[in-house]
């Protein structure tokens, strides 16, 4: 019992990791087709401000989150007026946003990819933080895995609730289904579109602090999650909160246990297996409407 | 490779070729060489190639005067966009440079020298007689002349007017040149030296990057390029130019950066420093062209091809890690470009049997087997392995396997993993229940971080605990910290292993701001090392020097090293150990630096 206990228990939370990662990038593809491919560079920027944060200043990572939340909105607002905004305003379709958006995002990614190997070079870097272990119901894990796995449990939750049941939730959600509709209605997109952007790019420094915690940095270590991101909200349904939730789960879930039976080896196999299964069998993911 | 000049059917008449001759009867002194009224230069200069009408000939790929002058007289400093070449035709010459003219040689009949671009140049007829000189510059557009202040002043004094870089009647184009080199001497002579030819494109890099940096002393880098320039310039050849392809971006740059490429750049500047590369008793500067593969293999093979087939490199320098070394293995010996690769090992590259490619890493069979004999020395019985998923890993298991059954111990659990991997907890899990004696994961740098936190974190503390690649990065003792006491890994040596080490440990820190890693960090010094040791002793003929290579022993920072079809057979298998903050060499016994912790102690 206590190592089937064990077994769940850690593919949760690396799914809550997974989940984690898709969280910023599901507000800005799924909510605003805006396809930022960069998603794994931003939180490649939160994790050397958190790192800088901890071995120049010793602050507390988690201390940190909020000036990375606040550093990374603020950037994200000043990408949307500088890439984004005109691609929004003048893109027929919201097809054409996604087109084009793409594009954009790969030139982000090769401008702060490079601009963190001039700034850091290319060794690994990382730190210490609660790596100590936690008995959890028998089993143990690092501390520091399991406040990502609350964070991202939590994040989602906060944001399904504030997508379903406030005001400015329902706002986001009809600036998506007809950005015109919206208007008409009076949701001021001029403000409503950056801000959204903004908690995306928040949400990926925020994700990316806390993988700091967990795994070492490098400039290039974005890419991988921006592939896992795509993976989790395509599996998930786009733009569905607890979709992502329970598609990084879901993931996390498959790992652990293939890695089990089988050998981690064969990891991507069934990563990929689980999505073209899940895909096969609802086009639009697990929880679209 | 360029291409073969092809043969034509043009045969041009005896009135065609006479129109291309420049008699020199018929030639007419230039007068529009404003700088000849400077008192004490008066050169007499002759247009044989250049601009039409001027000159009698056009020039086609380069310029051509004719300079006379009589005994003292000079044609001033100056400077032009491209190379000139000059030749004393009769008397005795004088080549003067610098922003004064301060250096000079002297040049007899038929003596040539090469001067390159922005560099400011004069010549003085040194001799009893009127004497002439020969002046070729390169390319259709040599620029408009332009000379240093020095010139300027003693024509203002002469009331000869030197237009702002006017020297010819028409203005050919901007000499922009010029302009970085002569911020750059004026740097120099503050420390009365002259850097000419700063010996390295990422050396010249730094060194610009410390003329903003304070706490890089300005002063400490251009001493280390004086020295390079004790020697006149002008009487060297030009520059060893050794070609490589490291990863400075993508994830092999995170070994590629603290393991290879700062070591060459390093010995690149030593070398520039001690005067050049010793070639048979000749010294000549190394110039290194280092290109970032983005850690694709593509690229790496695309830009060995480059450098080796149409650049024609003197010499390269290895990539970073065994697949990049095995992909560029078959270009170095179809060009004939020996290789000594520091990090790359495995049975199957020198399976290759290829007569260019020397492994200075261990096998291995051979640090595998250095690890069981460890093991049976301590009554070891069991073990469990994973291994990465990548060549490394398959040839570092494959090894293992053969020299644990050898000793007797027997494998409990053995598991590949693919690079990257997120989470290992369930594999630890698994393997800790089964209780093995030694854990031993041959692992890559970013796991390596990963299967160590994880084991900490569920208490799993075999009595051997080995991780492979980054255990030797002193990024794993800075991230860890106490908790590293006992873990083992690959290593070969640390700053206690010889005076050699500490020296170059020393050195690593000062240049670069961090340490070398413990094992593979050394190796690629003592590659350098060996090419330098075989240059002098084989030049630049390659194919003499892959022989020198292959057949000599050689002194580096590790021990005498000799090589066998390829293999370094002189550095023994090692394994080295976390203590207090440095990573000792534990067995063999005779090149320990430590004793061993055996079982480890509990994680911290």
């Amino acid at each position: 019992m206590a190592f089937w206990f064990e077994l769940v228990a850690t593919g949760l939370i690396t799914g809550g990791i997974y989940a984690l990662v898709a969280l910023g990038l599901n507000l800005q593809y799924g909510l605003m087709r805006i396809m930022n491919i960069s998603h794994g560079e931003f939180l490649m920027l939160g994790a050397y401000l958190t790192w800088l944060g901890h071995t120049v200043l010793q602050v507390n990572p988690i201390v940190f989150l909020p000036v990375v939340a606040l550093a990374l909105f603020t950037l994200g607002v000043a990408v949307y007026w500088l890439c984004f905004r005109r691609i929004i305003r003048t893109a027929p379709a919201v097809e054409m946003i996604e087109a084009r958006s793409l594009l954009v995002g790969f030139g982000l990614m090769f401008l702060l990819q490079n601009a963190a190997y001039l700034a850091w070079g290319a060794d690994l870097r990382g730190y210490s933080f609660l790596a100590e272990a936690v008995d959890v119901g028998g089993a143990r894990f690092q501390a520091n895995r399991l406040v990502v796995f609350a964070f991202a449990v939590g994040a989602s939750l906060a944001l399904l609730a504030v997508l379903r049941w406030t005001l400015i939730g329902k706002a986001v959600r009809a600036m998506m289904q007809s950005p015109t509709g919206a208007q008409l209605v009076g949701i001021d997109t001029r403000y409503l579109h950056p801000v959204v952007f903004g908690l995306g790019l928040a949400m990926a420094g925020v994700a990316g602090a806390l993988l700091s915690m967990v795994y070492e940095i490098s400039p290039g270590m974005g890419e991988p999650y921006t592939v896992t991101a795509l993976i989790v909200i395509v599996l998930g349904g786009l733009g569905s909160a607890l979709g992502s939730l329970l598609g990084g789960f879901l993931l996390g879930l498959v790992e652990t246990f293939g890695m089990h039976y089988t050998s981690p080896s064969l990891k991507m196999l069934l990563s990929y297996a689980v999505l073209i299964g899940v895909l096969l069998a609802r086009p639009k993911g697990l929880f679209a409407r | 490779m360029s291409a073969m000049a092809p043969i034509t059917d043009a045969n041009p008449s005896l009135e065609e070729i006479e129109a291309r001759i420049a008699r020199f009867a018929a030639l007419r002194p230039a007068g529009d060489y404003l700088d000849a009224g400077i008192p004490g230069c008066e050169p007499t200069t002759y247009r044989v190639l250049g601009e039409r009408p001027e000159a009698p000939l056009a020039a086609e790929d380069f310029h051509l005067n004719l300079v006379r002058c009589a005994a003292g007289k000079s044609a001033p400093l100056h400077n032009h966009l491209s190379q000139e070449v000059s030749i004393a035709l009769s008397g005795q010459w004088e080549v003067f440079w610098g922003l004064k003219g301060e250096r000079s040689l002297r040049l007899g009949p038929w003596d040539t020298v090469s001067i390159p671009p922005g560099v400011s140049r004069g010549f003085r007829n040194v001799g009893a007689a009127e004497a002439m000189l020969l002046g070729i510059a390169g390319g259709r557009d040599p620029g408009r002349i332009n000379w240093p202040e020095s010139v300027r002043a003693a024509a203002r004094a002469a009331g000869v007017a030197l237009p702002g870089g006017l020297g010819r009647r028409r203005p050919l184009g901007f000499n922009c040149q010029n302009r970085g080199w002569i911020v750059k001497s004026r740097a120099a002579q503050e420390s009365h030296e002259d850097p000419w030819r700063p010996g390295t494109f990422r050396a010249a890099q730094t060194e610009e990057r410390a003329m903003f940096r304070p706490r890089f002393s300005r002063r400490a880098v251009l001493g280390v390029l004086a020295a390079a320039v004790l020697a006149p310039a002008f009487a060297q050849d030009a520059p060893v130019r050794i070609g490589y392809a490291i990863a400075r971006t993508g994830p092999w740059s995170a070994g590629a950066q603290v393991t290879q490429e700062p070591n060459y750049i390093m010995w690149a500047e030593q070398v520039n420093a001690r005067g050049g590369l010793d070639l048979k008793g000749k010294k000549r500067k190394v110039e290194l062209i280092g290109l970032d593969d983005r850690s694709e293999m593509e690229t790496v093979v695309r830009s060995y091809e480059k450098l080796m087939g149409s650049d024609k490199v003197d010499l390269i320098l290895p990539p970073w890690g065994t697949g990049a070394n095995f992909a560029v293995m078959p270009l170095a010996q179809k060009y004939g470009y020996p290789m000594l690769s520091p990090t790359a090992t495995g049975r199957k590259l020198l399976g290759m049997k290829n007569p260019y490619f020397f492994a200075l890493l261990q096998q291995p069979d051979r640090m595998m087997d250095a690890l069981a004999e460890f093991l049976a020395a301590r009554g070891a019985k069991t073990a469990a392995v994973i291994y990465v998923d990548e060549l490394f890993g398959l040839e570092q298991f494959a090894g293992l396997e053969a020299s644990l059954k050898q000793k007797n111990i027997q494998i409990v659990e053995k598991k590949s993993y693919p690079i990257g991997v997120k989470d290992l907890q369930p594999v630890l899990n698994d393997i800790k229940s089964k209780n093995p004696d030694a854990f031993i994961a041959l692992s890559y740098p970013p796991d390596t971080f990963l299967i160590t936190g994880q084991s900490r974190a569920i208490g799993f503390n075999p009595k051997l605990f080995y991780t492979a690649v980054g255990t030797a990065f002193p990024v794993y003792r800075d991230k860890f910290g106490p908790v590293a006491e006992g873990v083992m890994g690959l290593g070969t040596w640390n700053p206690k292993t010889s005076a050699a080490t500490k020296a170059y440990f020393d050195a690593h820190v000062a240049r670069w701001k961090k340490e070398p890693d413990r094992w593979a960090s050394a190796h690629a010094w003592a590659g350098l090392q060996i090419l330098e040791q075989a240059v002098a002793k084989a030049g630049l003929d390659r194919k003499a020097l892959r022989d020198a290579i292959a057949s000599s022993e050689f002194d580096t920072i590790i021990g005498k090293i000799r090589f066998r079809n390829g293999e370094n057979v002189s550095t023994p298998g090692s394994v080295s150990q976390w203590h207090s903050g440095e990573f000792e060499v534990v067995w063999p016994p005779q090149k320990a630096t430590g004793p061993a912790y055996y079982p480890k102690p509990a994680w911290m």
